[in-house]
């Protein structure tokens, strides 16, 4: 479990984020949610420690992030960043580093295996980089993350590059891998029409405060003003 | 055979004037370098005559603290110089630089001067500011180059080395090949220039002591010993700066700074 309790997040003299309390359960999926410049980033990266918090504090597991070394915690919970790099020259460059991170003990079948569950075939191992779609090098970097054996994953906009039904299949296919893993997911999606129902939690995030955490449902039928609008803009 | 002809004043000036012949050429190719070639001539002539005043009157009256003055001065010069070309402005980085020059000067020296020529006394400053001179400014060149590399790689592959953190690489790893491509570039020149040695080109401390009457066999060992000298002195006092530069780059968290 990731714990907030109190966060702030101050940059450059701006206040990115403010009284942020926030439970991440293991095995739940949640999908944040927020206006351009909310602080969504910002969220995700601080539970990845990329970026520590200005005031307040961050547990996993009860335990501070203070107390866990940064490279330990961020295998516990990695993230997908928005423009993530694929490294080397080819698809098997990305296992052989992960593989390398995890003492050589990943299987290369494991690898393979995923491949085949984000519907791409045993070839692309070899594949050059460079010759891949925006869908492609995202559904290689969700396996890439996979094959750490995280506690969580993070995405930010994994589904930016796809259209709208490419973004259904994409997201059908990283939910039902973390569900499998039993994986804790938080996902920020600018399109999340089609795909809200299948998250657990909706987290609404506005100028860098949490307004709303709820279900799906509850998140569309909600009320306040900021929570309108933002559904209102998204609809057009 | 073994003469040594003197450079009269004329001759000096002769010297000077060829400067003002690549100022002119400079001038008329339109590469507006005149000044700095104006500056670089002046501020070396100067600077060399005042070094040469200097040392004459510490030849004639030997101190070890004359010695110890100069190698502190040297060295502060060409750290300042190193930091100088340095885009980030760190106090923190103008001591690394600091420490790294020092320790990777004075270990080579100590073997020179101790092991290989063991001078005597130690403090002799006919032969310490030469070869010191020679020592620390190759040093500060591939602190320099060495360094500026590294700070312009690591701003360039920020997101590359984020994509790393991010999934659990330790900083070290993240930019494990950032590092070995600055500490190369580093070096590479000190090693490079070996490979030319007495083919392309005779060099300046043989040449010097050729001129001076020495004996070309005697020379050549006071060469190859001063080149060796500077490579290992390159590649350690870079190898302490690039560790230490990672301080810069990086806080406690494993969180990129700069």
């Amino acid at each position: 479990m990731i714990k907030l309790e109190n966060v702030k997040y101050q940059h450059q003299e701006k206040t990115i984020l403010k009284n942020v309390n926030l439970t991440i359960e293991k095995g739940k999926k949640y999908l944040l949610l927020g206006p351009s410049g909310s602080g969504k980033t910002s969220l995700l990266k601080i539970m990845n420690n990329l970026i520590s918090v200005s005031a307040g504090e961050i547990f996993l597991d009860g335990k501070s992030y203070n107390q866990i070394k940064p490279s330990l915690l961020r295998k516990q919970i990695s993230l997908i960043m928005q423009d993530s790099i694929l490294f080397g020259k080819e698809v098997k460059d990305n296992f052989e580093y992960l593989n390398s991170l995890n003492n050589n003990e990943l299987s290369e079948e494991m690898f393979l295996e995923l491949l085949d569950k984000v519907k791409l075939n045993k070839d692309f191992f070899h594949k050059n980089i460079n010759k891949l779609s925006g869908g492609e090098k995202q559904r290689i970097a969700i396996i890439r993350t996979i094959m750490n054996s995280p506690q969580f994953i993070l995405a930010d906009e994994p589904f930016s590059a796809l259209d709208k039904y490419r973004i259904q299949i994409l997201a059908k296919i990283l939910v039902d891998l973390v569900d499998s893993e039993n994986i804790g997911l938080v996902v920020v999606s600018h399109y999340f029409d089609e795909i809200i129902h299948l998250f657990d939690k909706v987290i609404f995030i506005f100028k860098g405060e949490i307004l709303f955490l709820g279900t799906p449902d509850e998140f569309l039928e909600n009320k306040d003003n900021h929570v309108t609008n933002f559904l209102e803009g998204n609809n057009e | 055979m073994n003469e040594y002809f003197k450079i009269d004043n004329m001759g000096l000036m002769i010297s000077v004037f060829a400067m003002f012949i690549v100022m002119l050429i400079s001038s008329l190719n339109h590469l507006k370098l005149s000044k700095e070639i104006f500056i670089g001539t002046l501020r070396s002539f100067f600077q060399l005559f005042l070094m040469g005043f200097v040392l004459k009157y510490t030849f004639q009256h030997s101190h070890w603290y004359y010695t110890f003055s100069l190698l502190i001065m040297m060295i502060l010069f060409a750290t300042y110089e190193a930091y100088k070309r340095i885009k980030i402005k760190n106090y923190q980085l103008f001591q690394y630089i600091l420490f790294a020059l020092t320790i990777g000067s004075l270990i080579p020296l100590s073997v020179i001067f101790y092991l290989v020529i063991k001078i005597k006394p130690w403090y002799n400053i006919q032969f310490i500011i030469p070869i010191s001179g020679m020592i620390v400014a190759n040093s500060m060149t591939a602190l320099s180059l060495g360094l500026r590399n590294f700070l312009q790689e690591i701003e360039t592959n920020r997101l590359l080395i984020e994509t790393k953190l991010s999934l659990g690489a330790t900083s070290k790893n993240s930019i494990k090949p950032i590092f070995q491509k600055s500490y190369y570039n580093g070096i590479l020149p000190s090693i490079n220039s070996l490979m030319v040695l007495g083919i392309a080109k005779l060099p300046g401390m043989m040449t010097g002591q050729i001129l001076a009457g020495v004996s070309p066999l005697e020379s050549v060992k006071y060469q190859l010993m001063i080149m060796y000298m500077i490579s290992f002195s390159t590649a350690l006092s870079l190898l302490i700066l690039l560790e230490l530069s990672k301080k810069i780059v990086f806080n406690q968290r494993e969180q990129i700074i700069i």
